[in-house]
């Protein structure tokens, strides 16, 4: 009852929110930006881009593009790039699946390793281990991930010859394969990621580690592992989640600069060709696309945190 | 009243209550050896870098088809890049514009942010849920993609899009400054200070702002990080700072291919990159460490 | 009696949340002038709302409420004019001072804003008012932040004092300080009171430093006001009121045991 709800509000919010963002970015490209000059393109004369200005119809009122492109936004249809002359759908279509398999990897490779060592870092706080971590995840922060991935192509790449430098396998291609060309864009995008759960696990670790379950427990004499895995690390992954949220933004924001230093035809090279290219509609559909990504991300650690924390279903 | 001996409070005055001065950690000696270091790194070489005009540099964009790629030699202490130009006059030209660019973002962001926190906090009311709603919505679309998209439109240079940047980065601010105003606004202070007959205008301007000044600086050395770390992501994207001119995202676009010929073109603006993020990072780690502890939090 | 009354509270009525019970239920209040007028009752009582509402910093939502014979808010906006008579003395002393500001300005703003001082002027006067509390002069210049406890607490009293109000209204003034302090404090505010003929009225949970202070008390309980009666007639034979007696019956004997911790609403 109360989730279906939540999902209500959380429907009409995100739609209202889409609504703004949508005509904003539209109003800023196609008001801001004139589209007749980004058609014609840079060789073109006065004549040509008036004519281009009532071929398009962009001598319209705004408000009135806008609304035929919602129209056709809402039954799929995203418009038609200037550059390529393909739907924008179908664009977005090919390159998204392949930034979602960089992005989870990315992901899973970040909360994996966080909770590992995140754990064991808050297991002793000040220890040499911790402090190490500690220094690591600050440097991890700081790092920029496109530099970052240059660095790792020169060791790994470039000196050791290990793995290829640039380039993407589809999955079809065969699993090994596409691990190989998958693992240094990954550990990139996932490096940052890792650095910022690491040091929240670290810090809810040690909260929970000092709380008064744990010391009832150890007054039982349950055995330590169990007191870590059972008892405090389960409660202190729940932060996580929320880290994990609004982490999307860094994920999308990774994704367009480390698809840049690997040559991944995903969804971040297509925002970087769109935009270079002046390729509005392709440009618009992105910027749609992300905003709802980020929304829907809200919405998953909204319901997650709910399933995860029993005292916020239990109704006290 | 009889009760107590009058005049004793006047004289007296050593209750226990209080403690007295509140101790006041120094924010640089309370830091660890190694990030004093890298300060003291940080505003050498950040020194260097704003200074660049008028040190003894060789000209960032001149050209030397006879020594490319040199390595470090006596007259190109760091070598020379691709087109013969000197490495350690381009990175510092570089961080130049970084850091420039960076400050533009950060102050265009407290610009607009610490107002919009103040009033809203203070005067509450449908300005206050106007301001809410606009920053959730800017804050849903990703920073560097709403960069783009204005880049797009505008095709703004790197100075225009870091004053976009600052005003993508405003809400962020604003929240946090927020949160703060709303925490003064609640005290008594500020309630005594409206019973001294305080304007309104007074109560922001000496009882409010100068409260959320610590937070605000905090604050705004995390969003230089971050301005210094967009700068470089959308000039490497070849978007924002273009070539020839140095920054230090557009120094590591197309060094890629380069790196294991000549590493230095990539080791020497990157890692003055990574410096000068850590050092906003860490300096804002500090306040932020030395303000809680002030509160005795 | 007629004009001798200054605070007039008539059925005065204040309810947060739409769900919550009512703050202040229907509390009727006067207060004559230079007279102190105590208002105890526990946590959650109302006492601290009914000081805001009176003091002109928490508007009412049902009632009259009036200070000499003017509303005290006119469509829910204070009206300013009264903080010129009016004043008020907050509980927590480390709250209730701007640490942005130094003493001076503190005790000088009201001379400033309401009484139209000149620079010169109001230096020469917040250095009478910090010695008229027992601070030396040269404290204008320090940051609240160098102060005790009782020193902040006596630079609010001074604040206070220095717009020459007729009525200071006292949120608990001394509950957050060390026993020993809050003696002197006590006394400090009744020396001031012989000597200027100010009004209180005094809000506190502890019966026993309102019946030191003074002369007529009325007792809170749930938002409303369960007894009124005269200091000398506080105590447990006296009172009809079965949670005034309990609440007496609680204090064991004058001069009271305090209990810092314990936080008023």
């Amino acid at each position: 009852m109360l989730r279906a709800r939540a999902i209500g509000t959380w429907l009409l919010s995100s739609a209202a929110t889409l609504l703004l963002i949508s005509f904003g970015s539209f109003a800023l490209l196609y008001l801001v930006g004139d589209p007749a000059t980004a058609v014609a393109g840079s060789q073109a004369t006065l004549e040509d881009i008036e004519r281009v200005r009532q071929e398009f119809g962009f001598d319209r009122p705004l408000f009135e593009q806008y609304l035929d492109w919602l129209g056709s936004a809402l039954t799929g249809d995203l418009g038609v790039s200037y550059t390529l002359r393909r739907p924008v759908i179908a664009m977005i279509g090919e390159s998204l699946p392949i930034t979602i398999s960089l992005s989870l990897t990315a992901l899973v490779f970040a909360t994996v390793v966080a909770t590992a060592v995140g754990v064991v870092a808050g297991l002793r706080p000040e220890g040499r281990f911790d402090r190490f971590l500690t220094t690591g995840a600050v440097l991890g922060i700081a790092i920029p991930n496109f530099l970052l991935g240059m660095v790792l192509v020169a060791i790994f790449a470039v000196w050791l010859g290990w793995l290829p430098a640039t380039g993407y396998r589809p999955f079809s291609a065969g699993p090994l394969e596409w691990a190989r060309f998958m693992l240094l864009p990954a550990v990139t995008l996932g490096v940052g990621l890792l650095a910022q759960q690491v040091r929240t696990l670290r810090s809810s670790m040690i909260k929970e580690m000092d709380s008064g379950y744990v010391r009832t427990a150890r007054a039982k004499h349950l055995s330590e592992p169990v007191i870590v895995i059972k008892h405090a690390a389960r409660n202190a992954l729940l932060p996580i989640v929320t880290v994990i949220g609004l982490q999307m933004s860094r994920v999308i924001t990774g994704a367009i600069l480390v698809e840049q230093v690997f040559a991944i035809p995903g969804i971040g090279q297509l925002t970087v060709r769109a935009v270079a290219g002046r390729d509005l509609p392709v440009v618009q559909g992105l910027v749609v696309l992300f905003a709802a990504t980020i929304l829907l991300a809200n919405l998953l650690v909204d319901l997650t945190y709910g399933w995860l924390n029993p005292s916020t279903r239990r109704a006290r | 009243m009889s009760w107590l001996p009058s005049g004793l409070h006047r004289v007296t005055d050593r209750e226990a209550g209080g403690t007295g001065r509140f101790r006041r950690p120094v924010l640089i000696s309370s830091a660890s050896l190694p990030v004093k270091l890298v300060l003291f790194a940080a505003i050498i070489v950040g020194a260097a870098a704003i200074l660049a005009p008028w040190l003894p540099l060789q000209d960032p964009l001149e050209q030397d088809l006879q020594a490319i790629l040199t390595g470090p030699t006596s007259e190109h202490l760091l070598g020379t890049d691709q087109l013969g130009r000197d490495l350690l006059s381009r990175t510092l030209w570089g961080a130049r514009t970084t850091l420039l660019a960076a400050m533009v973002a950060a102050g265009v962001a407290g610009i607009i942010g610490i107002p919009a926190a103040l009033i809203a906090g203070y005067r509450r009311g449908w300005i206050e849920t106007a301001l809410n709603r606009s920053s959730d919505v800017i804050m849903t679309v990703p920073a560097l993609v709403m960069l783009l998209a204005v880049q797009a439109a505008l095709q703004t240079g790197i100075y225009g899009s870091m004053v976009t940047l600052g005003i993508i980065l405003a809400p962020h601010l604003y929240r946090v400054i927020r949160s703060e105003v709303l925490k003064i606004s609640n005290s008594s202070f500020l309630q005594s200070g409206r019973l001294s007959g305080c304007s309104h205008r007074r109560i922001i301007l000496r009882y409010v702002l100068p409260n959320v000044r610590e937070q605000a600086v905090v604050q705004l050395s995390f969003q230089f990080g971050f301005g210094l770390m967009v700068e470089a992501g959308i000039s490497f994207l070849g978007v924002g700072v273009q070539p020839p001119d140095p920054s230090l995202g557009s120094l590591l676009n197309g060094t890629m291919s380069l790196i294991s010929r000549e590493p230095m073109l990539v080791f020497a603006p990157g890692g003055v990159l990574v410096l000068l993020i850590l050092a906003f990072n860490l300096a804002g780690d500090l306040l932020r460490t030395k303000s809680k502890a002030q509160h005795g939090e | 009696m007629g004009s001798d009354v200054m605070v007039v509270a008539e059925d005065v009525v204040k309810r947060y949340g739409r769900k919550d019970p009512l703050a202040v239920d229907r509390v009727s209040l006067r207060v004559r002038r230079g007279e102190s007028l105590g208002i105890v009752g526990e946590t959650g009582s109302g006492k601290s709302t009914m000081a805001k509402i009176l003091s002109g910093l928490l508007p009412h939502d049902e009632g009259r409420a009036e200070f000499d014979g003017r509303a005290i808010y006119r469509r829910g906006r204070v009206d300013r004019e009264i903080w010129k008579r009016v004043q008020m003395i907050f509980q927590d002393p480390y709250e209730s001072l701007n640490p942005a500001m130094d003493v001076g300005t503190i005790v000088g703003e009201p001379l400033v804003f309401w009484r139209g001082f000149s620079p010169s002027q109001t230096r020469t006067r917040v250095a009478e008012l910090l010695e008229g509390v027992g601070l030396a002069p040269s404290l204008a210049q320090a940051p609240p932040e160098e102060l005790s406890g009782g020193q902040r607490q006596r630079v609010s009293i001074a604040r206070a004092m220095a717009a020459e109000p007729e009525l200071i209204i006292c949120d608990e003034p001394v509950a957050a300080l060390d026993v020993s302090v809050q003696a002197q404090i006590l006394a400090l505010m009744n020396e001031l009171r012989e000597r200027q003929g100010v009004a209180y009225v005094f809000i506190s949970h502890d019966i026993g430093v309102v019946q030191l202070m003074c002369d007529r008390i009325a007792v809170m309980n749930a938002g409303k006001v369960v007894e009124e009666l005269d200091a000398a007639d506080l105590s447990v034979d006296r009172a009809t009121d079965p949670y005034t007696r309990r609440l007496l019956a609680s204090v064991p004997t004058l001069p009271h045991i305090d209990h810092p911790e314990q936080r008023p609403g």
